[in-house]
């Protein structure tokens, strides 16, 4: 699995340290490299970490922090598709991350156009057809010459 | 959890936390590093958090969105002009997604109007700070309110 710095460590420690609700928890958490660098890892991977680390008996607040940014990795993995059962209730706001992010991930789902790309079409070169009338015609589909100020 | 109500009794979640790691303790020294213009208030405390303390006078953690709102809405407070505000208004930081994430008290305007804040900082103290002076995770978009009740 990827390994994480001191500096990432840090961050995520004071993200932890600073964070008022579980939204804005999820939102640092979301920006720091800490997560970006985790979000590399197969989700069966993180799991298996998140489990690990989480049955700890003492978890200092470093390993909670910990806990929350490989929580948030998994939930962003499984927006992508990747989707794994985690027990988020194991930290105090696991589950109010996983509730609004389920909700973010459904909302978006509702507009999605599928897998497929947009398809589209340029026209490589503009063709007149000889059946055009050579006539200007109005609005109205008259020709010019019998357009009248009524 | 706290038996906390809103002027029309409708009941606000609310939790309270009491341990202080080590760990966050130098975090807190380092946060404190980092804003130097902000003046600390108190020391840490996990009991509550700025919510807690803008709505429920230090004495837990409120961590819901929507329940800021429903105080925010029961209690009647009004939006405030930033040009207008005074020292008793309130300041809620939003972020992008809507979620407030911050909030605290206008002790004070500068020369310039420029709100001063007092608001605690997640597990960390209270802090006397200009309206900007806060950690890149509260806001990005403020709101002024005055009760009106």
């Amino acid at each position: 699995m990827t390994k994480l710095s001191k500096t990432d460590l840090g961050e995520i420690l004071e993200i932890f340290f600073l964070a008022n609700t579980p939204v804005s928890l999820f939102v640092g958490m979301n920006r720091s490299d800490a997560v970006q660098k985790l979000k590399r890892s197969p989700a069966g991977e993180l799991l298996n970490y998140y489990d690990r680390i989480t049955s700890r008996k003492e978890r200092s607040e470093l390993v909670i922090a910990l806990a929350y940014a490989v929580l948030c990795a998994i939930l962003l993995r499984a927006q992508d598709g990747d989707r794994v059962t985690v027990d988020a209730t194991r930290l105090l706001w696991g589950e109010q991350i996983r509730v609004r992010l389920e909700r973010s991930y459904i909302r978006s789902s509702l507009i999605s156009t599928g897998n497929s790309p947009p398809a589209v079409h340029v026209a490589s070169s503009v063709s007149v057809s000889s059946t055009v009338p050579k006539e200007l015609l109005g609005p109205d589909g008259r020709a010019a010459a019998s357009w009248r100020n009524d | 959890m706290i038996r906390l109500e809103t002027s029309l009794r409708t009941g606000i979640n609310n939790n309270q936390l009491y341990e202080i790691p080590s760990q966050e303790r130098l975090k807190d020294t380092l946060v404190r590093k980092r804003h130097k213009m902000a003046t600390p208030r108190t020391a840490m405390s996990p009991l509550y958090n700025c919510h807690g303390f803008t709505f429920a006078c230090h004495r837990t953690r409120i961590i819901e969105s929507q329940e800021v709102q429903c105080i925010l809405r029961d209690d009647k407070w009004e939006e405030v002009e930033l040009g207008a505000v005074l020292p008793g208004d309130i300041v809620v930081y939003y972020g992008e997604d809507g979620d407030a994430n911050h909030s605290g008290i206008v002790v004070q305007t500068d020369s310039l109007k420029v709100p001063i804040i007092c608001s605690k900082w997640g597990f960390s103290g209270e802090f006397i700070h200009q309206l900007n002076d806060v950690p890149n995770l509260y806001g990005p978009t403020t709101i002024f309110y005055r009760c009106q009740l």
